[in-house]
């Protein structure tokens, strides 16, 4: 039985990099010839506000950082060619809102990289990039050009995490709860990397420094399956937003060959870690007694 | 409220030297012909916290006193072009328990320098038990800085420097000749990276190649914190405790990305190689007094020597393939495998005024995970309307033990899921999707072998500057009862609706959301000698969170106000919490904002024995805003 799923793993990876080496063929396929373009001075004739806004945003510095022609081009890299418009301007022959190609034209690392961190949003179509990000013909409210806060975006959708992000004990920044990015990435980048590579867990790591190991003796179930194994990350109603009230009824669900020493009657053992401080590993104890 | 006077004054010149560099930084990089943008606003809050006001600092961190808001500058040429000067600032002044501060610089020639800091302030009390006296608090900030060279048409080669460091203290119980003594564990701990990346631009295949090394350094200090031991014992034995000991972990690591994408196949993997060396050295030295000290007094020295090494080899691989009129087909692969070894060298002595004993020991142990995954899912994609499913094989294989015991396990497992997306307009937008999963063998006995669930999103805009949502979300886990009948299910269900005017200048959202946590798990509770009760661990939760909030403009004054309500109503610590919030702003001249807000927060336990963590918090400000 194993061994068939460990063939069906290496199936699925041997098919992937096939895939990567079709994909590099198909690399010079023929390409369409585009319709006529007219610039971006011609386009701000009579959208200037919008021009303008455009080119003292994120896009427009970062266009003009790279060259005068992804200036000139940057209204119709994402509207389309522009030339019928211009002749005859209506709503019907310009691209009013950009689809997600045209974002992910530029933007074509966080396409490939989607693949590996959040198939769920992939899969879905939907968010489509504009349903997060705003193009930048205004202020945007947040970075990256984001339509509201991250924990806002996010909580369209996820609204029972959002919620939960309400309860006492929490990750919060004062009033606020901790943007969503501050551990997740909507696209995927090297942090998910990170995050998904070095197992669950690891993200917390990045600000908890201290319980980062690797210890002399480790706690079983914070090295197999991470943090979250006693902790909950968006929020709870337990103190050390541990997943249990109390950390006796945490630890006992799995030590249930804990001896009879241990009277459970007496405050001094309600509470395991008044011994075990070293909970989260060891380098000088093997019972934990110790850090 | 816990005394903070050690911590602020350190805090206080710390703040100042971060302000000072960002602040010198803007008046030195910028030539006079500058064109400056910005915004600052500062103020103070004034709070009033009836109740528990310890409870209320650990959950919100909030205290009184001078704020910045918000500091932006920014700079861009007359002439027009790129913004090359930047810089940010927020929450320095004491009444917020962060602080953030960044600046960049675009130098030219692709040039690009970035500097961080953040500083996050944690305090803690749990106000029964034998430490409702004492407060855990600690700080860490993080300093962060990067080179970026996007120059070269080619590639982007960016240098990441971080530093992170944490001080503070907690308290902690120690244990000792069969008594418990309250300690203080002083915190010195450090953690410094560089990370060397280059990306490419121009291939077609994006390729991301980063090399880091970090080293941690931990330095942590005991001490007795207080004369009296605890739980109402009365004698005090002991006289003496140190830890002068050293932890340093070294950890270089490798990482690679690869992504590709074209009209018909979406490819991307990454694989990452991290090995970390850990030393441990020093010693704990306790001492007790016999008979209070009439005897003299017995020392315990453990001196330690304890290195632990891990290597963790990772990789990811997902390909889509896009077959033609709406079939696509994805392949993915995880695989993650890490091993640790560790040794310990020692020697416990017990030193007395009559004699002296020691014993040398040696232990050496490992700890093995490795995991793999493959996945296939097909998908078929309609014209706004998507249908998929997928079959998922997962296998973990777990050694960990030492010269007595080796408790591996090898688990296989594998699942399946199917689900469904609507999108054609914008009026109705829906997804859903369910997953079953299942495994053959425990790692631990709470594992759940048999997990499902489902998840389903709808949005609509309905026109006129209306949006409603709704969602849920199903978990179920459980396992068979001769291994510890766990029953885990949680559910939650939540409604949104939101509209906002055409112009922007009005507008009010509503959300209401239900979670329901239901935990069971045999175990057995240890009672009064060598009796083992059979047991039943049960933990479950009611959440009901109702908020609103709205906004509008009336000529010069901009209002806002929000109202939150939530309640757990379980037989588990009922609590129910108010959270309110107004504010007002009004322009006073070209720019120039003054801003008043208050807001209200309550916490109220039902049970008799908590309501000690009851509190109700009110927090009024006022701050002055400039744009420029």
């Amino acid at each position: 039985m194993a061994r068939g799923r460990f063939s069906i793993a290496a199936v699925t990876l041997g098919l992937a990099l096939g895939g990567l080496s079709l994909g590099l063929l198909g690399a010079d396929a023929p390409k369409a010839k585009a319709p006529a373009l007219v610039g971006e001075e011609t386009c701000a004739t009579c959208h200037e506000d919008q021009a303008k806004a455009f080119l003292a945003g994120p896009h427009g510095i970062k266009m003009a950082a790279r060259s005068k022609t992804m200036v000139a081009e940057s209204c119709e890299r994402c509207h389309g060619p522009g030339g019928a418009h211009a002749d005859d301007p209506n709503k019907t022959n310009i691209v009013r809102f950009p689809k997600d190609e045209a974002c992910l034209s530029c933007h074509n690392s966080a396409a490939g990289l989607m693949a590996i961190s959040l198939p769920g949003h992939a899969r879905t179509q939907f968010p489509k990039c504009l349903d997060c990000h705003v193009p930048g013909h205004a202020p945007a409210p947040a970075k990256p050009l984001l339509a509201d806060q991250p924990a806002v975006v996010c909580g369209k959708c996820h609204g029972d995490v959002l919620m939960s992000m309400k309860l006492p004990y929490t990750h919060r920044k004062g009033n606020e709860p901790f943007q969503c990015t501050a551990c997740h990435t909507a696209h995927g980048d090297n942090r998910t990397g990170r995050m998904r590579q070095m197992g669950p867990g690891a993200v917390c790591l990045t600000c908890h420094t201290e319980m980062s190991g690797p210890y002399v003796f480790p706690h079983p179930p914070r090295a197999i399956d991470g943090c979250v194994q006693c902790h909950t990350a968006h929020g709870t109603l337990n103190p050390m937003m541990l997943n249990r009230p109390s950390v006796a009824q945490q630890c006992l669900e799995c030590h249930t060959t804990v001896t009879s020493r241990h009277d459970i009657t007496k405050p001094m053992y309600q509470n395991c870690q008044n011994c075990h401080i070293g909970i989260h590993g060891s380098n000088h104890n093997r019972f934990l007694l110790d850090e | 409220m816990g005394t903070l006077k050690e911590f602020k004054v350190k805090g206080r010149h710390l703040m100042g030297a971060v302000l000072g560099v960002l602040l010198g930084a803007a008046a030195f990089s910028v030539p006079l012909y500058a064109q400056w943008t910005g915004e600052i606003g500062a103020g103070y809050v004034w709070q009033n916290v009836t109740g528990n006001d310890n409870v209320f600092i650990s959950q919100y961190g909030l205290r009184p006193g001078w704020v910045l808001d918000t500091f932006e500058l920014a700079y861009a040429p007359k002439a027009g072009g790129p913004q090359t000067f930047g810089i940010e600032a927020s929450g320095f002044g004491g009444a917020m328990p962060d602080q953030h501060a960044f600046m960049f610089f675009n130098a030219g020639g692709g040039w690009r320098f970035t500097l961080g800091y953040d500083r996050q302030y944690s305090f803690f009390n749990v106000p029964v038990g034998s430490f409702k006296h004492e407060n855990d608090q600690w700080a860490i900030q993080r300093w962060k800085g990067s080179v970026v060279w996007d120059g070269w048409s080619a590639a982007r080669l960016t240098l990441n420097l971080r530093y992170t460091d944490r001080t503070g203290y907690s308290y902690r119980p120690f244990f000792g000749m069969s008594t418990q003594y309250a300690m203080k564990d002083d915190y010195d701990q450090t953690m410094k990276e560089a990370a060397f990346r280059i990306e490419t631009k121009t291939l077609p295949v994006y390729i991301s190649f980063e090399q880091a090394y970090t080293r941690y350094e931990r330095n942590d200090q005991w001490s007795p914190a207080s004369p009296y031991p605890l739980y109402g014992q009365t004698q005090n034995w002991l006289v003496g405790l140190q830890t002068p000991r050293e932890d340093k972990t070294n950890v270089p690591t490798s990482r690679l990305i690869l992504a590709y994408r074209n009209d018909w196949v979406d490819v991307a993997g990454s694989f990452l190689y991290a090995k970390a060396d850990m030393d441990s050295t020093g010693y704990r030295t306790s001492t007790y007094a016999i008979q209070q000290g009439t005897v003299g007094q017995a020392s315990y020295i453990d001196t330690l020597l304890g290195s632990g090494s891990s290597d963790t080899r990772a990789a990811n691989v997902d390909a889509t393939f896009q077959l033609g009129s709406g079939w696509s087909v994805t392949l993915a692969g995880d695989y993650n495998d890490a091993t640790e070894d560790a040794n310990i060298y020692g020697t416990n002595a017990v030193v007395t005024k009559y004699a002296s004993f020691s014993q040398q020991f040696v232990d050496n142990s490992y700890f093995d995970v490795k995991d793999g995954m493959g996945r296939i899912e097909v998908m078929k994609k309609g014209n706004g309307w998507g249908l998929w499913g997928g079959y998922q094989a997962l296998s973990r294989n777990i050694s960990y033990g030492d010269f007595y015991v080796d408790p591996s396990v090898k688990r296989t497992g594998d699942g399946w899921f199917v689900g469904g997306s609507w999108s054609k307009t914008p009026a109705l937008v829906v997804d859903a999707e369910y997953q079953h999963g299942t495994f053959d063998n425990y790692a631990f006995r709470t594992d759940p072998d048999l997990a499902q669930s489902f998840v389903f999103h709808l949005n609509s805009r309905l026109g006129g500057g209306w949006q409603i949502g709704a969602r849920a979300r199903w978990v179920q886990a459980t396992n068979p009862d001769d291994i510890s009948e766990t029953r885990r299910q949680a559910q939650s269900a939540g409604v949104t609706a939101a509209w906002t005017n055409a112009k922007g200048t009005a507008g009010f959202g509503f959300t209401a959301d239900t979670l329901q946590i239901k935990n069971r798990t045999n175990a057995f509770l240890p009672l009064h000698g060598l009796v083992r009760v059979p047991w039943v661990s049960v933990y479950n939760t009611d959440v009901l969170a109702i908020g609103t909030n709205g906004h509008i403009k009336l000529g010069r004054w901009n209002l806002d106000a929000d109202l939150a309500y939530l309640r757990n109503s379980s037989n588990y610590e009922p609590v129910t919490n108010w959270n309110a919030g107004v504010r007002a702003a009004v322009d006073v001249f070209k720019g120039g904002q003054v801003i008043l807000f208050g807001q209200y927060r309550s916490y109220v336990q039902e049970w008799d024995a908590l309501t000690m963590e009851n509190y109700y918090a009110r927090r009024y400000g006022v701050s002055l805003r400039w744009r420029f």
